[in-house]
């Protein structure tokens, strides 16, 4: 079990290394000179000359990724460009609105998701299944964008129920804070729900064919109680690998879904620093970004543990 | 009054039949034998009695069990008579225990669903636990099936099927997946145990040997129908059908070492292609032109057997019986 978690340990930050160098080289190709962004395109030269210097631009590129790599493990953020703070500050400041909405998205995508997939897959070939189906299929298929200009323009427009955008802070209390990310959250879930849904129902028929489901039969489980508590347990087991990766595709969905309904969270920080060349703010956030995915898929590997009890045999 | 009565049991699977028409009963207590190759219908019969037929299958006819019409009762009222009035231990103990739960856990579930664990559940496990040979030294509850053996794996699927004292108790094939070794270990508990709890033990086979030590009666099943039925000394002593002969033939044993071993020409009609003939015909070493125009009916001899053969009563068919004789002395 130990040696578990130092090879997961050491696999995590061989990732986090792989990642921080793509971003790097990746960010370095990329067109534009941060100094000319910063000072338009009217500065001098020998203005830019000393930006660039005061910026460290002039350095090597091997010694500037070996200080960015040095600064992220000792845990000092850059400072933006744009903005002259601290990234640490703006995420800080970001944080709030991205991690709730990224957990609402991934816990209605679950709440819906897996109990759905379950009941289509005990009324297997019934109107219901068919429906749940086809709905699935549309929920996968729809780009969440465009779902999320429709569910602004019935909630917000039409019903006048939510806000139409923006985001209301924490300051009138939690719930007023959480429920201008409800229309968000709902967007970014409609696809991992579809996903999981049909996941989950082919994971579930998959389970009932075992013979343990008719064991449990046999013993006098009824068949909903038996896909319930024997076939359900077993199937979460693939359901929980793609939801693990499904976390990954959520969060790259923020950076779209923050836009559409101009929420100040960690995506849209992204985007804005893409489009200003706010290098320094845009590599720190892209590896915070990788960071997360890694560790959730940390937290998969300890929920495979918990479900599946044959691949504890290390610890006996 | 008899424990399960079947009359009449026919069933069905996308319009082809798979088993049927089927006449048996069992009083309590008692032992039966169903023996037969592969796709004979002998597991579509226990299934039928456990209302677990896959969804596509039809069933018709009569199943009485305990008083009870089972045909026709929805999953809800025969899940109440599963397990506690009724249990099954099934073939491949490999994959019949649910992998991501504990042995204790899958056999006290059954105590808890039917309300009979009393006060102490986990005590109650214990105990039956160390009666199918797994002491709670060895084999705590917290053990998950993929810890154990097969041979011990089917002891955990006994106890489940003991836990409810059920008057009933069917076993396919419960050795079949096993190593040679521990097959006596596990057919000898399994008799025991019904014998001990006074239950009638449905034992499904193709092995003779393991119906002559287990069961008082034996039925011989063929493309669906029983071909054969009676004591199983009486059976499998003067086998009164030419199947259940050559099934006999077919066993190797001492006196033949060195030759090869004999088998019944042909293999099993496919489901759907019966016809109104005997099933057995094609196959058959004394078949007579009236065997494909009549499906037999029972005939009942004075040693307790009842065959479905044209022949039974040796009237026409002697001179094959003859080429296909020489059983004396072996039941087994």
């Amino acid at each position: 079990m130990i040696l578990f978690f130092v090879r997961r340990l050491f696999t995590l930050m061989l990732t986090l290394l792989a990642a921080s160098l793509v971003v790097f080289i990746v960010l370095e190709l990329l067109p534009g000179d941060p100094a000319a962004v910063i000072l338009g395109i009217n500065a001098e030269d020998d203005t830019l000359a000393a930006l660039r210097a005061e910026m460290g631009l002039d350095r090597p590129v091997h010694e500037r990724y070996l200080a960015w790599v040095g600064d992220l493990l000792r845990g000092r953020l850059g400072r933006s460009y744009t903005y002259d703070v601290p990234v640490g500050e703006l995420i800080a400041e970001r944080l709030p609105v991205s991690l709730p909405l990224a957990v609402m998205a991934m816990g209605l995508a679950t709440l819906f998701g897996i109990p759905v997939g379950a009941w289509a897959a005990a009324r297997r070939g019934t109107v219901g299944d068919t429906l749940v189906m086809a709905t699935s299929q549309l929920g996968v298929a729809v780009p969440n964008f465009w779902f999320a200009i429709l569910l602004i323009l019935l909630f917000s427009v039409r019903l006048g129920w939510l806000p139409a955008g923006g985001f209301a802070g924490y300051d009138e209390g939690l719930l007023a804070g959480l429920a201008s990310l409800l229309m968000p959250a709902f967007a970014l879930a409609l696809p991992q729900a579809a996903i999981l849904a049909r996941l989950t129902r082919s994971a579930v028929l998959e389970a009932l064919r075992e013979d343990y489901v008719r064991t449990a039969r046999a013993k006098g489980l009824e068949r909903r109680r038996a896909l319930i508590r024997h076939a359900l347990p077993n199937a979460l087991i693939p359901v929980v690998t793609v939801m693990g990766l499904q976390f990954s595709f959520l969060l790259a969905g923020t950076i779209i879904i923050e836009n559409v309904f101009y929420l100040p969270g960690i995506g849209r920080l992204i985007f804005q620093a893409i489009a200003q060349r706010d290098l320094t703010t845009l590599r720190d956030l892209v590896v915070l970004l990788a960071a997360t995915v890694v560790i959730v898929n940390f937290i998969v590997d300890l929920l495979y543990l918990w479900l599946d009890p044959r691949l504890r045999r290390g610890r006996g | 009054m008899a424990l399960l009565d079947i009359a009449g049991l026919t069933v069905s699977i996308d319009g082809a039949a798979v088993l049927g028409p089927l006449s048996f009963s069992m009083e309590p207590g008692t032992s039966l034998g169903l023996v037969g190759e592969s796709g004979c219908g002998k597991s579509m019969t226990a299934l039928s009695i456990m209302g677990l037929l896959p969804e596509r299958a039809r069933l018709a006819g009569s199943i009485r069990f305990d008083g009870t019409e089972l045909a026709g009762l929805d999953d809800r009222a025969h899940a109440r008579l599963r397990g506690r009035r009724m249990a099954m231990i099934f073939q491949e103990p490999m994959t019949a225990l649910n992998p991501v739960r504990t042995i204790g856990d899958q056999i006290a579930e059954g105590l808890l669903l039917h309300g009979l664990g009393g006060g102490d559940v986990s005590g109650r496990v214990a105990d039956i636990m160390a009666r199918v040979g797994l002491p709670p030294a060895r084999f705590p509850q917290a053990l998950y099936p993929h810890q154990l053996s097969g041979g011990q794996r089917q002891r955990v699927m006994i106890a489940i099927a003991l836990a409810m004292q059920p008057a009933l108790l069917i076993a396919d094939e419960p050795t079949t997946a096993l190593d040679v070794t521990v097959q006596l270990d596990i057919l000898g508990l399994i008799r025991d145990i019904a014998r001990e709890n006074a239950m009638a033990l449905l034992l499904i086979t193709h092995d003779l040997g393991v119906v002559a030590a287990m069961c008082e009666r034996t039925m011989v099943m063929y493309a669906g129908r029983s071909v054969e039925s009676g004591p199983t000394r009486a059976v499998l002593g003067s086998p009164a059908h030419p199947y259940t002969r050559g099934l006999l033939d077919a066993l190797p044993t001492g006196d033949r070492i060195g030759r090869p071993l004999r088998v019944i020409p042909g293999s099993v009609p496919r489901a759907g292609d019966r016809v109104d003939a005997c099933a057995f015909a094609p196959r058959c070493a004394i078949v007579g032109p009236v065997c494909r125009e009549r499906t037999p009916g029972f005939t009942d001899l004075a040693s307790g057997q009842t065959v479905a053969c044209h022949f039974a009563d040796g009237a026409g068919g002697t001179g094959g019986v003859g080429r296909t004789g020489g059983m004396n002395g072996r039941t087994g």
